[in-house]
């Protein structure tokens, strides 16, 4: 079971490794991405500081839909991290039980704008917000799992 | 209800707290007590205020930097003069979010904070002589 597909350029850090993991009791945390899954020091890295009594996979985007489909993952507790919206919408296109994204932290550039003190959307991110929401994707933004869920759509 | 109290000599413990808010938000009732800055020279009378402005009937567990330090002295003053507060110094940042995360867990506070203290994952850790410990990759 899906219980948070969240998107954050840092993939996993401590308020994912320690807040979500703990308010979720999730036992397996999925990060899909195909920069990440291509990088050996990236994904040490990611491994040293997985949390206690998780299970960490991490798989390039093609690979991480067919696992996600073949009902491999649907005995875990899990959370799936993508650094961009753009990963996050692959996702969602290509696995229909994926119904809402949770925005956590996006990277702040020369032509994004602020919406949230952590979220920096560009142009073709709104877009690609607008579509989703009207497909009737929840776009909710929390940085931590207690904090109330705000919905994008109406910040856009 | 269970409160915690963050005590250091300087600003350690309003900065840690900080940092716990940072990645956990605000899960339960955190005060700091910075010692010998802004004036807070007594640390007898300041760990005793703390303890007053919560409810003798609620519990209490007290985290302070150093064993041995005076601040640390103070409140093993008052450990044994009230009950329901309980004193764990050493403090770090895995050990005061393992805390404020699951304080709320369990009926009895003392195993849990036993097994706080001794879990590996609040130890200093030496991450050069982990990096080939490091697994393989995982599979569902």
């Amino acid at each position: 079971m899906i219980q948070l597909l969240r998107v954050d350029h840092r993939l996993l850090h401590g308020q994912v490794a320690v807040t979500w993991t703990s308010a979720l009791r999730a036992d397996c945390i999925f990060i899909v991405g195909d920069k990440v899954a291509n990088d050996n020091v990236w994904r040490t890295t990611l491994k040293l500081g997985k949390p206690r009594g998780c299970k960490l996979v991490i798989k390039d985007m093609a690979h991480a839909i067919e696992a996600i489909n073949s009902g491999v993952t649907d005995k875990y507790r899990m959370i799936i991290c993508v650094q961009t919206l753009a990963e996050a919408k692959q996702l969602v296109d290509g696995c229909p039980q994926i119904r809402s994204i949770n925005l956590g932290n996006t990277k702040e550039t020369p032509t994004t704008r602020e919406v949230t003190r952590q979220i920096f959307l560009e142009e073709s991110d709104v877009e690609m917000l607008r579509e989703l929401d009207a497909r009737g994707i929840e776009l909710e933004y929390r940085a931590l799992a207690d904090d109330s869920k705000v919905n994008v759509a109406r910040l856009l | 209800m269970r409160h915690v109290v963050i005590a250091s000599h300087a600003h350690f413990a309003q900065g840690i707290a900080q940092s716990v808010e940072l990645l956990a938000g605000t899960p339960c009732d955190v005060r700091t007590l910075s010692c010998f800055v802004d004036g807070n020279n007594d640390v007898a009378v300041l760990a005793q205020r703390e303890l007053d402005a919560i409810p003798d009937a609620d519990e209490v567990v007290v985290c302070t930097d150093l064993l041995g330090g005076s601040v640390n002295n103070e409140f093993l003053q008052l450990v044994q003069r009230r009950p329901r507060v309980h004193l764990l110094t050493n403090m770090n940042l895995p050990l005061l979010l393992t805390l404020v995360l699951g304080l709320d867990d369990s009926e009895d506070l003392a195993p849990f904070l036993r097994e706080l203290v001794s879990s590996d994952e609040v130890r200093p850790a030496y991450c050069n002589d982990a990096l080939p410990g490091v697994d393989a990759d995982e599979e569902f």
